[in-house]
């Protein structure tokens, strides 16, 4: 990555990451302790480095996508809010998800009974496997997983499985690689078609603060267009500066109608231990949404197509 | 990227790593001096519009201010039965003026130390204070906060801090002794807010706010809301009373806020609880039981 060095007052030989966080406009400097990883797949370019702050960290095309220290909001977040509302989860499916840590969580719970990670970067997942231990915890090895590198729409096109949950944990929407096939509508009936009758979706779906929500609303609205049941969930995540946004489609069951009681006794019963942010008392205040991005959710009239499709930083 | 279009917070400040730097797109340098206490200067900036930079620290923004300034007064308000005399310490900008005022108090009284960050906020921040200073009921004194309280006894409802982060001219107000003076300067039912750091970046600090609240009032509940502008965190507002602010419901606050009406961008009852939601690694990092 190119390291950063105008500002003067910077110590010598001090290395230094520029990320554009929240839009063009607004940037983080991140100080580089060591660099491991520097790689162009046939896909995206990885980088894996060690931050001062965040300890090591994945960036894909420079773009910051998990760091050690903070990764298991963003796992914690993607992977039990959605995987408790369904009664009985044994059959999950994660597209992207390359560095483990989603799988890592999913597997905690213990009536998982077959996992299937599907990532179109075979090189990434194999770097996240050797120089990101502390996210994914082994969990390649779990006998459990099935790790597939493919392309995810292809995949659940063609897959003749049924899910109870699939999780979206992928990059922003955008044209190489061609995730933004990944963020449509018609993308979204395929997953609808693979989810069991009482199947949820759950999804990162970019920032959603009050100056930048756009990403976020839309994704709303394009999977309410196939969802009878859609949540959003806000995150905040220190290594993005940003409040981040979730969101849980669903058919039948409605992830904000959980009671605490119900959410322990879940819990308990998968021997579903050792998170650090995910609890039955923090899951209601996740959906609460302050009203700025509740009215971008209305206002946003924009369904993503195929021939219609969404790029960040377009 | 050429040099003069972003401004990056430059943070000398005991609790930072110094590691993550926060940059701004930057339209326009509008303003810079050097009070007796510090440096201000105000910016005109793509991502937020104008900010106020104290020390290199970025403070308030035009887009933002709203976030912040309504979490660090309303969860405190709304607690209070009825707050009729507030005291806001700091608060230069003028936006917790602003949001107490939106509350049918009887007087407000603000001390802020530093005349010139009032001064350049009425310039070239209008747009947060909107026009609060103007108000029959607010009394602006230029002085300390430390010594101001040491006047009153059993007085105030609210008291409202809002200082810069306690290195340079807020130092003082962090220490034991000054909020055991602001519990004396409050009514026995009275509620202190006080702007406490990020949740984040700046742990030490918001602890340290917790435990020796925790050590003057028996109830102390942390709120959290997200403010982008500051050093990478959420921001944590600390609430303390003697009244058990933790059995005050959803149903009481509900009722007031339809009540009054107020007209409010971020704040409201479910806002309220929901931001007292602490996740499980921050109550073991704070040490809260």
């Amino acid at each position: 990555m190119k390291p950063f060095s105008f500002i003067r007052k910077f110590p010598k030989n001090s290395k230094w990451i520029l990320e554009f966080t929240q839009g063009p406009h607004s940037a983080h400097l991140f100080q580089v302790k060591k660099t491991l990883v520097h790689k162009k797949t046939p896909f995206q370019t990885v980088d894996i480095v060690e931050l001062f702050r965040y300890g090591k960290t994945l960036f894909l095309d420079e773009r910051l996508q998990i760091s050690q220290a903070d990764e298991f909001l963003y796992h914690e977040s993607i992977v039990h809010p959605a995987l408790l509302t369904h009664p009985n989860p044994q059959k999950v499916l994660i597209i992207g998800g390359a560095d483990g840590g989603t799988a890592y969580q999913t597997l905690k719970h213990k009536s998982i009974e077959k996992l299937f990670l599907v990532d179109i970067d075979a090189q990434l997942i194999k770097l996240c496997q050797k120089f990101l231990p502390e996210i994914n915890r082994g969990v390649f090895k779990n006998p459990k997983l099935k790790v597939m590198p493919a392309d995810g729409r292809k995949f659940l096109s063609e897959t003749r499985e049924k899910f109870d949950v699939v999780i979206s944990d992928l990059t922003a929407p955008l044209l190489e690689p061609p995730s933004y096939l990944l963020f449509t509508e018609e993308f979204y009936r395929i997953v609808y078609d693979k989810l069991d009758k009482q199947g949820i979706f759950s999804l990162q779906a970019d920032g959603a603060n009050h100056i930048n929500n756009k990403t976020f609303a839309a994704i709303h609205k394009t999977v309410g267009k196939v969802f009878p049941i859609v949540k959003g969930l806000r995150v905040f995540i220190p290594s993005y500066d940003d409040c981040w946004g979730f969101i849980i489609a669903s058919k039948k069951y409605d992830p904000t109608l959980l009671e605490p009681t119900e959410i322990k006794t879940r819990m308990e019963k998968r021997g579903l231990k050792g998170l650090k942010f995910y609890d039955e008392k923090i899951h209601q205040s996740l959906f609460v949404l302050p009203k700025a991005i509740q009215t971008a959710i209305a206002k946003q009239k924009r369904v993503i197509k195929d021939n219609k499709p969404l790029v960040s930083f377009e | 990227m050429k040099k003069e279009e972003w401004l990056f917070q430059v943070s000398n400040i005991p609790y930072d790593p110094d590691v993550v730097k926060n940059g701004l797109r930057i339209k326009k340098k509008l303003y810079f001096t050097r009070s007796p206490y510090q440096k201000i200067e105000v910016y005109d900036t793509l991502p937020f519009g104008r900010v106020l930079v104290l020390d290199g620290i970025f403070q308030t923004s035009e887009k933002e201010e709203f976030i912040y300034h309504e979490m660090l007064v309303h969860p405190a308000m709304f607690y209070c039965a009825n707050p009729e005399k507030v005291l806001i310490i700091g608060g230069g900008d003028g936006g917790v003026l602003e949001e107490v005022l939106k509350h049918p108090v009887e007087r407000v009284w603000m001390v802020e130390i530093d005349k010139k960050v009032i001064e350049v906020s009425k310039k070239y921040l209008s747009s947060i204070s909107k026009g609060a200073f103007k108000d029959k009921r607010a009394k602006l004194i230029i002085g300390d906060g430390v010594k101001f309280v040491k006047n009153y006894q059993n007085f105030f409802d609210v008291i409202i801090l809002d200082l810069s982060d306690p290195w340079g001219p807020a130092r003082k107000v962090v220490s034991l002794k000054f909020y055991q003076g602001v519990k004396k300067a409050l009514k026995k039912n009275g509620i202190i807010s006080v702007q406490g750091g990020c949740l984040f970046s700046q742990r030490e600090f918001a602890s340290l706010v917790f435990h020796r609240l925790k050590r003057v009032f028996s109830s102390v509940v942390i709120h959290k809301a997200p403010v982008l502008l500051y050093d990478v965190g959420e921001q944590n507002f600390t609430v303390a009373s003697d009244v058990n602010l933790k059995k005050i419901s959803l149903k009481q606050i509900g009722k007031k806020f339809k009540k009054l009406n107020l007209d409010l961008k971020y704040y409201n009852p479910e806002i309220h609880f929901a931001s007292a939601v602490l996740p499980k690694y921050l109550m073991e990092e704070l040490k809260i039981k």
